[in-house]
């Protein structure tokens, strides 16, 4: 399982301007962090995307929730069990 | 000292929502701080029950992935999380749906408090 998770990170990694990635469980305990991600950030990150679902989410999807910094943007997107969320360098 | 501590624990607390209580115990598991609300059980404000925390910790520490930094525990009602900041135990107890993520955030939150613990303790 965690080869899987680690394999996707890596690919979301090399992606442009990204500088780091992470996957939280539903209870906000960090699964897998690399590069930039603080997994210590891990429960109030999954806190914000569960408000934000509240805010809007329809019975397909859930929202992605940006937070902008002056040069990092941080995205994060609910999925049923696991938040994904992905750290850019918006210099870059 | 104690009553300050406490105002500040109870403060810590109204930020975090879920948390039921946060107990304060030496390595034998009397409590030397705690603020809870009535939902909280008695059972676990026993010294049996946190110096058995103690012990497990101790335990674990010898799997050989270095010392034991918490414990967490999910019951029923329930999730108790054990920091293991010796010669203390800062056990948080909160609503079992409550952001675990977040409660191991306390830590650094309470660090604080807990210096100033350990301090007296050791000065005494």
């Amino acid at each position: 399982m965690e080869t899987h998770l680690e394999k996707s990170i890596r690919e979301v990694m090399n992606q442009p301007q990204v500088t780091g990635a992470m996957c939280v469980d539903s209870k906000g305990l960090c699964l897998i962090s690399k590069g930039t991600a603080d997994p210590a950030a891990s429960g109030y990150l999954s806190e914000i995307s569960r408000c934000a679902n509240h805010v809007a989410s329809t019975n397909e999807d859930s929202p992605v929730t940006a937070i902008e910094f002056g040069k990092t943007q941080i995205l994060i997107k609910r999925g049923d069990n696991v938040t994904t969320v992905i750290y850019k360098d918006k210099t870059k | 000292m104690a009553e300050e501590l406490k105002r500040s624990i109870q403060e810590i607390m109204k930020t975090t929502p879920g948390v039921r209580g946060i107990v304060i115990a030496d390595r034998d598991g009397v409590p030397i701080i705690r603020v809870n609300d009535e939902t909280v059980p008695e059972t676990v404000m026993r010294p049996g029950f946190l110096s058995s925390v103690g012990f497990a910790t101790e335990q674990s520490s010898k799997l050989g992935y270095g010392v034991t930094n918490h414990i967490i525990s999910i019951h029923e009602r329930h999730q108790i999380v054990h920091f293991n900041i010796p010669p203390l135990i800062l056990s948080v107890i909160a609503d079992t749906e409550c952001n675990t993520g977040i409660l191991l955030t306390l830590r650094n939150e309470l660090s604080d408090i807990t210096d100033a613990v350990r301090t007296a303790i050791q000065v005494a």
